[in-house]
């Protein structure tokens, strides 16, 4: 027993409503727990005994106590003598022991006996009304732990058949329960094999995706490229292009060039062969001028060489012209200038 | 008769002069208690008769058995309540009607112990009204079996029973009643001794 379960029962215990093994579990602990429980178990015992003033007042009739003296002094007489007593009679003067012992002996002997055998037999009459309380007593203890056998053993049966179904229901419950275990384990085998081939999938479409954005960003490039070659094989087509071969007016180097030019379309391209590299890198550019008579030149676009001094470029003007009689190139700032600043480096007709 | 010496003794003094044979002591002890233990044994037995031998037996084993009253233990008073409680639950307990009183006591849940007669209320001391107060303030589910353990001798077990109602159910209220009880009345536990 804890002490905790002690203060539980303590409640219990002084208004006597405890029985059998608790009780007995209990004043056992007491009797080990002295010191520990004693406080407790008197502030409790205070409260139980402050519960019999709550009884109807009631006085007992006058004669009781008289019995009560009567009970103590009957009580008193039944105990023998002091022998004080008789040791002061022997003293009394002219009193002759001898003679009165020889005188007494039969009638002092037929009086003991006859007082022994009375007393014994108050005694047997005391000791059989004892007797039979407590025979009363133990009969309705018998009757009571036979009652209480009984409900025990009702009691056991009903447990023992319960705990039987609950043990059913339980192993029942289990071998349910290990079923679905084992088809979650399964659902969440698939689950993850699906899982990981969505992520295969995901990332090979990914991959697609970037390869055919490639391959659009390549198709609009080779689009572009073949619109330009497109557009280019039109004008060398047409019979109404014009071309006008360029050269060094130095005569210095061997860059050259050829300017197609169709009037009816308003449109062109150079080729440029042999020319020093004139990269955009560079913040420079070579820009094409169309001149008519002596009117000031007239921007007509702009490009640049590559590494092997060859570029292609657009040749469009930048306002309508009524002639052209020459085109020249100048290398100018990237982005081009509206009238030329460099020098000529390419001319022809 | 003995010459007393006690007159206007306590209690302790009163049976520790019981202890030494005095009767005027006991004369006084039973005036100053016998009504409380009277009703106490009433209560238990409902029979007047059988209230007065049990008052008649206690007083008897007081004035046997009063050098054995421990002091340290509590006051006189709880332990003569004791003595009277005990017997007059060992005489219910030979009773065949033993029963029947605790069924009344079980049917009777609307009144409490300490409901009394106006008259009886008038004569009633400080600590009868104070104790009477705190049980009528409990639930009557809370006060039924701690009257029926105390007044009826019935064990937890056999108030369930009664009651038709689950052991640990009857438990709780017992314990919670009494707590209240023990809140209510522990400073009084503690005050001057009752004198009816």
């Amino acid at each position: 027993m804890t002490h905790e379960t002690f203060r539980e029962m303590l409640p219990l215990y002084v208004v006597g409503a405890l029985d059998g093994d608790e009780l007995h579990n209990f004043e056992r602990y007491i009797a080990e727990n002295r010191e520990r429980c004693l406080s407790e178990l008197a502030e409790y015992q205070a409260v139980a005994d402050q519960i019999a003033l709550a009884a109807p007042s009631a006085k007992p009739s006058p004669s009781v106590f008289d019995r009560i003296a009567a009970a103590i002094d009957e009580g008193k007489r039944s105990q023998p003598a002091p022998a004080a007593a008789s040791a002061q009679r022997a003293k009394q003067p002219g009193f002759h022991l001898g003679a009165l012992i020889v005188r007494l002996v039969p009638w002092a002997a037929a009086a003991a006996l006859a007082l022994v055998l009375m007393n014994l037999n108050n005694q047997l009459q005391i000791v059989t009304h004892q007797l039979q309380v407590t025979t009363d007593s133990y009969n309705n203890l018998l009757a009571r732990n036979k009652e209480q056998q009984g409900g025990l053993a009702d009691l056991n049966s009903r447990l023992e058949a319960q705990t039987k179904e609950f043990g059913g229901k339980m192993d029942q419950l289990r071998a349910k329960n290990l079923e679905q275990q084992h088809d979650l384990d399964a659902l969440r085998a698939a689950n993850k094999q699906l899982s990981d081939e969505k992520d295969g999938l995901l990332r090979a479409a990914d991959r697609m995706r970037e390869q055919l954005e490639q391959q659009n960003l390549q198709t609009a490039a080779l689009q572009k490229k073949m619109d330009g070659q497109t557009s280019s094989l039109d004008l060398f087509m047409d019979p109404s292009t014009r071309v006008a071969p360029l050269v060094d007016p130095k005569g210095e180097s061997k860059a050259v060039a050829k300017v197609y030019w169709n009037g009816g379309r308003k449109t062109g391209c150079m080729v440029v062969s042999n020319f020093s590299p004139v990269q955009q890198s560079q913040g420079k550019c070579l820009e094409l001028w169309a001149i008519c008579g002596s009117e000031p030149p007239v921007a007509a676009g702009i490009g640049w060489t590559d590494n092997s001094g060859h570029g292609v470029f657009q040749v469009k003007l930048a306002k309508d012209m009524a002639c052209i009689d020459k085109f020249a190139v100048t290398v100018e700032r990237a982005g081009g200038v509206p009238a030329p600043e460099g020098s000529i480096v390419l001319v022809g007709q | 008769m003995n010459t007393s010496s006690t007159g206007g003794a306590d209690d302790r003094a009163l049976l520790r002069a019981v202890a030494a044979r005095d009767k005027e002591a006991l004369r006084q002890l039973y005036a100053r208690h016998c009504a409380v233990l009277f009703a106490l044994a009433l209560k238990v037995l409902s029979d007047r008769a059988e209230a007065e031998d049990v008052l008649q037996e206690a007083f008897v084993q007081i004035w046997k058995t009063a050098g054995s009253f421990d002091e340290g233990r509590g006051k006189p008073l709880g332990w003569l309540i004791m003595l009277t409680r005990s017997r007059a639950i060992d005489r219910l307990r030979s009773r065949k009607t033993r029963t029947r009183v605790a069924e009344s006591m079980a049917k009777d849940t609307s009144q409490a112990t300490g409901s009394t007669t106006p008259a009886d209320e008038a004569q009633a001391s400080e600590a009868q009204r104070t104790v009477r107060n705190a049980l009528k303030s409990l639930p009557s589910d809370h006060r039924v079996p701690i009257e029926m353990a105390y007044f009826g001798g019935l064990t937890q077990f056999e108030i369930a029973q009664q009651l038709s109602q689950p052991l640990g159910t009857v438990k709780t209220r017992m314990q919670n009643g009494m707590m209240r009880l023990r809140e209510q009345l522990g400073g009084a536990a503690g005050k001057g001794e009752h004198s009816s």
